[in-house]
């Protein structure tokens, strides 16, 4: 069922091989931040959470995010922003530097090697930029990027989404990144292997009257005072406030913790939800896990850690994987949605939370 | 496939302007296209200005001057592709090429000599030859009369500007004994647009890179297309 | 004397269909290669793999289908090379009952971690992920191995000389960067940046 016209949302969906958040801000204007393929339904999950709850993503999705470019946040995004006919796609400027570009085309179908889902998206994504189609916003360091006016927004309160990142500096470090991926003919062809930490994350901090929410993408802290969380924390040109909401950054890793965010940015035991990650033994640890716990009860994830087998086939080929001793799993886990809604204009920070599919409350995330 | 086939298949065949002589197992080693140890196992049969030949166990690559062919009845056949590929994107770039054909062949067992010949029934019915019908049924298991050969022409193909695809069924020769084995070939032909004018390869190695592996699946959909008629 | 195998035409061609399995020798002579090489419908499929005889994967005969009614002159056959065909019965052929393309995403020493794009059921992403130890890859691919490195992974009956046997076969690819590749890349890059209008 559909938010009411003066409901917040903001719905987390994950992983597929990625994740999405989907943030109802009113009057079904709708923002999407980041994409990935519904496990269940094959297509860009945002796109299928939207019309089974009825809302037409051709017109009411007003704004498209990309965080970033890894495979992880930006599966299904080409046939997400196709569908959000009326809405303008955002990212860092950085992403169409044609440095960028260059390396992205060079996995164009005719290579024989698959980029992987990040330059397949990216392609798609700046194809469509390129014919005009959508008008890219430059995402940088505290800078508004959407606004909805107080008038159209269904509970009377002005909107507004900001990027808070990235820096200059992190900008200067992902362009000499992306410099270090210079090839020479004749080397072996790679698929597109993402560099860490994520250097060009976009934050988002959206305003609804006086309730926040931040979404902290993929940002890493980093010993730099250019980059990183402490960059935004400290900065005096962010918007002020405190968050009720956090979508955890980075999978809740503790490379991604910052306590000053949550001393500072962040109300007392907000809303924290989180898309795990089952690379490099899984993300969130148990110990990432305890330790958000312990910041707030009110911990969520879209899906458990737990391995679980990957398709059953035909006799002999099951024979054959068991003779060589190799056992296929599903590389991450089936998707799970993890809604919250306040309750309305009347009571906006009173919050309602749903648990759909696999989501689950954080500390259970790796419960057998 | 629904029918696991017995013998299997696939050849890359291009058609231009090439040099046979140059097409040798050491060539192919020389340039990191074979292992040393694939280029030693190699069984040359001829290396000639018209014509080389030689074969492992796995692969099977024979030059004219105006045809290479390159085949493998070994899977994975990226292996074959990325061959073909490299030979001719990285070493050989201004070899002319004017078509391209990939190739998926397959013997397969439907269990009957019964089942065979109702298959045949069903692609070419005897009735259709009206008096002659009679005629064309007489026989037994050693020798019937009937279907003995059958090819199909799709002749707009979405992908290409020209070429066409084209799948052949006939009784296998080859295996169940010549009774029980029903032999299905694909040619997935590509051309340019004008040939008169071709001065190197890139279009059509261009086409194999990008269109092999969808090639390859189309051709075993159409296998299955016969194959289902077994049932 | 050996003589060359001509090319079939398609069915859809007036011309007399050259069945390359039918097993007589015939000698032409060069006037009629051409004409068969140069038709508008030369083939693009190999010799016809269906004669009884013919050797899968083991080298082609070279012989030349019966038509009827061709005329030749012996005096101006095409001298080829003495060219005898490989005397050993088929060789191995091995089709797939599965298929994944995969890819590297950590070397751990003995063992490297996989992730897995099911070809077989036509998935486009990669669901699946599973280990496979290093002593299993050979000494060059070994040297090779790295992240994000590409290969396909095959598991299915392998037939040799009579005999059948489950397989499962890892090949990594070995494609390279061209210059051209590169340079093309690199202005298709630059044209696409052009057009991107930034608010």
């Amino acid at each position: 069922m559909r938010p009411r016209i003066d409901q917040v949302e903001v719905t987390l969906i994950g992983p597929g091989y990625g994740e999405s958040a989907v943030l109802h801000l009113g009057n079904d204007n709708w923002v999407v931040i980041d994409s990935c393929i519904d496990s269940q339904t094959g297509q860009p999950a945002a796109i299928s959470y939207l019309e089974q709850i009825a809302v037409d993503p051709a017109t009411a999705v007003k704004l498209v995010v990309a965080t970033h470019w890894h495979d992880d946040h930006i599966g299904g995004m080409g046939a997400l922003l196709s569908r959000c006919a009326q809405a303008k796609f955002c990212c860092s400027s950085a992403l169409g530097r044609r440095e960028f570009l260059g390396y992205v085309r060079r996995f164009q179908p005719g290579a024989m090697i698959a980029g992987g889902s990040g330059v397949r998206e990216i392609d798609q994504v700046t194809k469509l930029l390129a014919k005009q189609l959508k008008a890219a916003v430059a995402a940088s360091a505290n800078k508004r990027v959407y606004r909805l006016p107080a008038r159209e927004s269904g509970h009377g309160q002005e909107c507004e989404v900001w990027a808070l990142s990235p820096s200059d500096a992190q900008y200067e470090k992902f362009l000499f990144e992306i410099g270090s991926l210079v090839l020479e003919p004749g080397e072996l062809k790679r698929r597109a292997v993402a560099q860490r930490p994520n250097h060009l994350s976009v934050v988002t901090w959206v305003q609804v009257g006086d309730l926040a929410l931040l979404l902290g993408a993929d940002l890493e802290e980093t010993r730099d005072a250019g980059t990183g969380w402490s960059v935004i924390v400290t900065s005096a040109e962010r918007p002020q406030g405190k968050a009720a909401v956090f979508k955890v950054a980075h999978h809740g890793s503790a490379n991604a913790h910052s306590d000053a965010v949550w001393q500072m940015m962040l109300v007392e035991e907000p809303f924290a939800v989180l898309t795990p990650w089952s690379r490099a033994g899984g993300l969130p640890t148990a110990a990432d896990a305890r330790r958000i716990d312990e910041l707030t009860p009110n911990a969520y994830s879209t899906a458990r850690l737990r391995p679980s087998r990957g398709r059953t086939r035909s006799a002999a080929v099951e024979k054959t994987l068991r003779d060589a001793g190799i056992r296929i799993r599903r590389a991450e886990p089936p998707t799970g949605v993890v809604r919250l809604r306040n309750v309305g204009a009347r009571d906006p920070h009173t919050w309602n939370v749903e648990l759909l599919r696999q989501a689950c409350h954080l500390s259970m995330v790796h419960a057998a | 496939m629904r029918i696991e086939p017995e013998l299997s298949e696939v050849a890359i065949v291009l058609v231009g302007n090439l040099n046979p002589r140059i097409f040798t197992p050491d060539w192919f080693a020389r340039h990191g296209l074979f292992s040393v140890k694939d280029a030693d196992a190699a069984e040359i049969d001829v290396v000639h200005a018209q014509v080389t030949s030689f074969h492992n166990e796995w692969l099977s690559i024979r030059v004219e001057q105006e045809r290479f062919q390159a085949s493998t009845t070994v899977a994975p056949y990226s292996n074959l592709l990325d061959l073909v590929v490299r030979t001719f994107k990285e070493f050989l770039p201004h070899t002319p090429l004017a078509k391209l054909g990939i190739n998926r062949t397959v013997h397969f067992d439907v269990g009957s000599f019964e089942v065979r010949d109702r298959i045949g029934q069903r692609l070419a019915p005897k009735e259709t030859w009206g008096e002659w019908a009679k005629d064309l049924a007489a026989g037994d298991e050693k020798r019937t009369g009937g279907m003995s050969s059958l090819t199909m022409v799709q002749t707009k193909v979405d992908d290409r500007a020209r070429g066409f695809i084209q799948a052949t069924v006939e009784p296998s020769r080859r295996i169940g004994g010549s009774r029980t084995g029903i032999y299905l070939h694909v040619n997935d032909h590509y051309e340019v647009e004008e040939p008169d004018k071709v001065t190197g390869g890139d279009e059509m190695v261009a086409i194999l890179a990008e269109h092999f592996d969808a090639s390859i699946k189309r051709s075993e959909w159409i296998a299955d297309q016969i194959m289902r008629l077994k049932e | 004397m050996i003589t060359v195998a001509g090319q079939s035409t398609a069915s859809v061609s007036d011309e007399p269909a050259l069945r390359e399995h039918n097993t007589q020798r015939q000698r032409i002579g060069p006037a009629e290669i051409a004409r068969r090489y140069w038709s508008d419908f030369k083939m693009s499929r190999p010799d016809e793999p269906n004669a009884p005889g013919h050797r899968v994967g083991a080298g082609t005969r070279v012989d030349i289908p019966m038509t009827a009614g061709t005329a030749t002159d012996e005096s101006k056959l095409v001298e080829l090379p003495r060219y005898s065909g490989p005397t050993t019965e088929r060789r191995i052929s091995f089709h797939p009952l599965q298929e994944w393309e995969g890819y590297v995403i950590a070397v751990n020493g003995d063992t490297f971690t996989v992730r897995l794009t099911d070809l077989t059921r036509g998935a486009q992403i990669a669901e699946e992920e599973t280990e496979f130890p290093t002593n299993d890859l050979d000494e060059q691919d070994r040297q090779l191995l790295e992240v994000g490195r590409v290969f396909r992974w095959a598991v299915g009956y392998q037939y040799s000389g009579g005999t059948k046997m489950r397989v499962s076969h890892v090949v990594f690819r070995r494609l390279r960067w061209t210059e051209k590749d590169l340079a093309s890349a690199e202005k298709e890059g630059r044209e696409l940046a052009a057009k991107i209008r930034w608010e």
